[in-house]
């Protein structure tokens, strides 16, 4: 029986990670197989550690110390589930080219999936807005170059729910292009999928 | 055909979906004020304002649509000023850490009817005698108010309370029902000891193997459990 029990919670997992890659692979623009400059986005906040979150007095938490990477926003729980305010968005930029590359920049840009608070099916993307550029970033060969930037997702949030809307989804997208050269040498988005509480 | 009472009139709808001039919007929040709402009178017709006549129309009805026509029940009432808003009479959840429970959610978000209230501590204690080592851990319920609790849709009647499933290891932390240490056992026997209370009406919950809860998604890692009263 306990070897049937394991074998069913490792059953599951495999299943749950193959949907994570599945989800990661549909969020995920892949880059060009002959670009040697490669670029992809991942999200991340700050929240507590397991060790802060057992016993925590809710009503007088401690700071939030630990970075933790974030497949989804999702307010399930109030502590152990990650729905941060202000999430950080990173793009990397990594070099594959073999020669030191500068005179980079950064365009991102983002997106929200918004629609009736109750009716997730009706939400529609808007149009993309440039949140920042990063410029002049140099990444040496075989090197990596990483840039962040914050996404208030709570102001988005309450602007919304003034139209009674709610911000389904995130979207990020970033282009990699040397200054002056309009043709990006990498593009890339992610998806950051945003679930209200029942 | 109705006849309007003399006063203000409204020029568009406001509320839920409606046209929302602000001209009309101020007028409505005033209305709701005079009948108890306690709003900001901005013009604005924010969530406060559409949970305010929701709140308004369960004078009357069950099934609110947080909306004021120009020519309907809602607007009639407000105008003829003979209705109050009724304002919940829940009670807060004790903090006390230690009866066989704790909480994971700040205590405003904590208030549930006195029923609910009772039917959660009932069943934490009953809890407690077959497992003196494990506290069920109660997240959110409702507002003091009822006022809607962003960002659940629901959690407004005071009657919704979230628990997490129980872990092997009676750890004071989350789970859900993929990991390892969630306690299908135990927490099986909770819902049974909940299905046991005449107060219960449902609870959801996606692990169907227990019998007596109802799949839906988004509850791996919390039951959200539903009383009568």
């Amino acid at each position: 029986m306990p070897t049937r029990h394991y074998l069913l919670q490792a059953t599951a997992g495999l299943l749950c990670c193959c949907a994570t890659m599945l989800a990661c692979a549909q969020n995920a623009k892949p880059p060009s197989a002959d670009k040697t400059v490669l670029a992809n986005i991942s999200f991340a906040c700050l929240w507590w550690s397991e060790s802060q979150m057992e016993g925590m007095n809710p009503n007088s938490p401690p700071p939030k110390n630990t970075e933790v990477k974030l497949a989804k926003w999702e307010y399930s729980d109030p502590i152990g589930v990650p729905h941060p305010d202000v999430v950080d968005a990173i793009v990397t930029v990594n070099n594959q080219t073999g020669a030191a590359l500068s005179n980079l920049e950064v365009e991102v840009t983002v997106q929200w999936k918004t629609g009736p608070s109750r009716k997730a099916s009706a939400a529609v993307w808007t149009s993309g807005s440039v949140l920042k550029q990063f410029r002049d970033i140099k990444v040496e060969p075989g090197a990596q170059q990483t840039v962040r930037m914050p996404v208030d997702l709570k102001k988005e949030m309450d602007e919304l729910e003034k139209q009674n809307k709610w911000p389904f989804a995130l979207r990020v997208s970033a282009e990699v292009r040397q200054i002056g050269v309009a043709a990006a040498l990498s593009e890339t988005r992610a998806d950051l999928p945003i679930t209200p509480g029942d | 055909m109705a006849v309007q009472p003399s006063g203000p009139m409204l020029l568009g709808s406001v509320g839920r979906h409606g046209q929302n001039r602000e001209e009309d919007v101020l007028v409505v929040q005033q209305l709701l004020n005079t009948a108890g709402a306690g709003i900001d009178e901005d013009g604005d017709c924010g969530r406060g304002t559409i949970s305010a006549i929701e709140e308004y129309q369960r004078n009357w009805t069950k099934h609110p649509d947080g909306k004021v026509d120009r020519v309907g029940r809602t607007w009639t009432n407000l105008l003829q000023g003979k209705l109050k808003i009724k304002k919940a009479a829940y009670i807060v959840l004790p903090q006390a850490c230690g009866n066989g429970y704790y909480s994971y959610s700040t205590m405003d978000r904590q208030f549930g009817t006195p029923p609910t209230v009772a039917t959660l501590i009932d069943v934490a204690k009953l809890f407690a005698v077959h497992y003196p080592t494990m506290q069920i851990g109660i997240g959110d319920m409702s507002f003091k108010n009822g006022a809607h609790m962003a960002p659940h849709v629901t959690h407004r009647n005071g009657r919704n309370a979230d628990i997490r499933p129980l872990r092997k290891d009676g750890k004071m932390l989350p789970t859900d029902i993929l990991k390892p240490e969630y306690s299908r056992d135990h927490t099986s026997e909770l819902v049974d000891m909940f299905r046991a209370n005449l107060n219960l009406h449902s609870i959801l919950f996606n692990d169907s193997t227990i019998k007596g809860v109802t799949h839906f998604e988004g509850h791996d890692n919390h039951l959200h459990v539903t009383m009568k009263e």
